[in-house]
């Protein structure tokens, strides 16, 4: 029995930066959802109190917490045929997902 | 001044970010390895797309103080779809970002990599339509005055 081939460092740097692609503005939402449900919801006066840093920090921590999630698949993935056949889904799904995110940022503004 | 500048500077950026976008989706849609024209191609939508968001997040601290008390007073809707403009113009630039540094590592033999990366630029266009769309509207009720 053959032992699976690896991922060479080039392309396992490809799948993080895919992974970025996605985690990062989901973690955004995810976020966003956050502060909604703790109560800074679609109130006009809530969101005009909000101070502007909120957005910003919404993108530092979606960018860093995107990154975390792509380091680590960078790290856990070694079986090259695993990884390809979940990119190549991939290009099948995140249309959805990001309708789905793009979806959720028009209702929880 | 400054401020009306810098909105259009904006404006027009984004703009040109949006057509911008389509392209690497058109030319990476069937994972064709990278020419230098689709390396190039890549390149500016990353780097206009990243100039646009830059420019909008140097308006915003004013924006918030100047504009958007009386956004909400013009129309309520129109304050709550600026937010939705902020929310997508951030998830495009993750997208972009991510999809071009999957573009350009790929290997040439890999064509599953650029096809994934053609379907997060064609995404990412369409987000950046909505907020095109989204500010032109907002910018058309209200803006920096002169």
């Amino acid at each position: 029995m053959n032992a699976p081939e690896p991922l060479t460092t080039r392309e396992r740097f490809a799948v993080a930066a895919l992974v970025f692609a996605v985690a990062a503005p989901t973690m955004y939402v995810v976020h966003r959802l956050y502060e909604v449900v703790r109560g800074g919801g679609e109130d006009p006066a809530l969101v005009l109190a909000q101070a502007h840093i909120g957005f910003y920090w919404r993108i530092a921590s979606a960018t860093w917490l995107g990154g975390t999630i792509a380091a680590a698949f960078f790290a856990l993935a070694r079986n090259a045929d695993r990884a390809r056949a979940r990119v190549a889904l991939s290009a099948r799904v995140l249309p959805w997902w990001y309708g789905l995110l793009l979806v959720l940022a028009w209702w929880f503004p | 001044m400054f401020l009306r500048l810098l909105t259009s500077i904006h404006g027009h950026v984004g703009v040109l970010a949006i057509a911008l976008l389509f392209h690497p989706a058109i030319v990476l849609w069937r994972g064709a390895p990278l020419t230098r024209a689709s390396k190039v191609a890549v390149a500016l939508s990353a780097g206009f797309a990243f100039a646009a968001f830059a420019c909008g997040v140097a308006l915003y601290s004013d924006y918030r103080t100047l504009v958007r008390g009386t956004l909400f007073l013009e129309s309520r809707t129109a304050g709550l779809l600026f937010e939705t403009k902020e929310h997508a113009g951030f998830m495009a630039l993750a997208m972009v970002l991510g999809a071009a540094a999957t573009a350009f590592l790929a290997p040439r033999n890999r064509p599953e990599y650029r096809r994934a990366a053609a379907r997060v630029f064609a995404a990412a266009g369409v987000f950046a339509l909505v907020v095109g769309g989204l500010g032109t509207y907002v910018t058309s009720l209200a803006t920096f005055s002169k």
